[in-house]
């Protein structure tokens, strides 16, 4: 926290580099906030470059009573969920579960957990799958196991509660393992 | 739809598997878990898009580029109106001369010439503060 207050009062004296420096610590997590959430590389580079104008400009805002990840996160989500509404793309599923089911059991079923490289082809598998999850799900798979984010951090960020943040998760990882389930079983 | 018992066990071998996957166990009997830990290592790979990688330094640059812009957004309007002011002052005082004279002029015409400025200032700023009162106060009532 020490360190964010010192980065945002260097990039608020302008000191040369200082804002760079700010960029390149957070520009991960604002990526995989996007790029799960818009599941498009330009838009979602675009939107990164949006997510960190705005942090320039509401620098005098952030009040270092939250980890810096976060505040500039919380930017990103935003930005993620306003360009959704915008192409009206819901940011949970309107599909039942058993719906998604159907979706993902369709990705399953090109899949050959026998062969040669059966590894590498469930995990392509589950790659796909992923991308079948509503943006919401997505976004928290990678955020939790690939960010290695805390459920309150993540709650932090989309201003839900934690409890539906666990709550998504767990629906999440669920539908994935189903729909490794049958070819698993023949495996 | 899970009923609450089958989420419970569900939940259950969820936290089994992310904890094998912590402390890299070897692989479960359980095949649930071992599906989990399989979910949980694909949510893990890393993304195949990424971002450029001067992209710090092109959103560095675009910002240090809008300072600029904003320095001079800033203070050119504040040197345009200095200058209009400045403009403005001496235009009006050539023609506020002008009209001295012809007031001055007129009332003599009038016989007013004996009238001192000193009496004539207050009452014409009178006149114009009543003008403005009810201005004012027709306003609010309306």
């Amino acid at each position: 926290m020490i360190d964010d207050l010192a980065l945002v009062a260097a990039v608020q004296k302008s000191e040369r580099g200082a804002f760079e420096r700010l960029v390149r610590a957070h520009q991960g997590l604002v990526w995989h906030v996007l790029i799960r959430l818009v599941q498009h590389a330009e838009d979602a580079r675009d939107l990164s470059q949006e997510t960190f104008l705005r942090v320039h400009q509401r620098l005098s805002q952030y009040r270092g009573d939250s980890p810096l990840a976060g505040w500039i996160g919380r930017i990103a989500y935003h930005i993620g969920v306003r360009h959704l509404q915008r192409k009206r793309i819901p940011l949970e599923s309107e599909l039942g579960e058993d719906g998604e089911q159907d979706v993902l059991a369709g990705i399953a079923g090109e899949v050959d957990v026998e062969g040669a490289h059966a590894d590498q082809q469930v995990m392509d598998l589950l790659g796909r799958g992923m991308q079948r999850l509503s943006p919401m799900q997505r976004m928290l798979l990678t955020l939790y196991h690939l960010e290695e984010l805390g459920i309150a951090e993540i709650a932090g960020i989309t201003g839900q509660p934690e409890g539906t943040i666990k709550n998504s998760l767990f629906r999440a990882r669920h539908r994935l393992r189903q729909m490794l389930e049958p070819k698993l079983e023949v495996a | 739809m899970m009923n609450p018992m089958q989420q419970e066990r569900e939940l259950r071998k969820q936290e089994a598997a992310e904890i094998a996957e912590r402390i890299g166990a070897p692989c479960s009997d359980d095949a649930g878990i071992e599906a989990y830990r399989q979910v949980i290592r694909a949510a893990r790979q890393p993304v195949a898009d990424q971002l450029p990688a001067d992209f710090a330094e092109q959103v560095a640059r675009l910002v240090n580029a809008d300072e600029e812009v904003g320095f001079l957004d800033r203070w050119l309007p504040m040197i345009a109106a200095g200058i209009m002011l400045i403009a403005g002052v001496f235009s009006s005082a050539g023609m506020l001369g002008g009209a001295l004279v012809e007031a001055t002029a007129a009332m003599s015409k009038l016989g007013l010439e004996q009238v001192p400025w000193s009496m004539l200032l207050p009452a014409g700023l009178a006149l114009g503060l009543a003008a403005a009162s009810e201005k004012v106060i027709a306003a609010r009532w309306r």
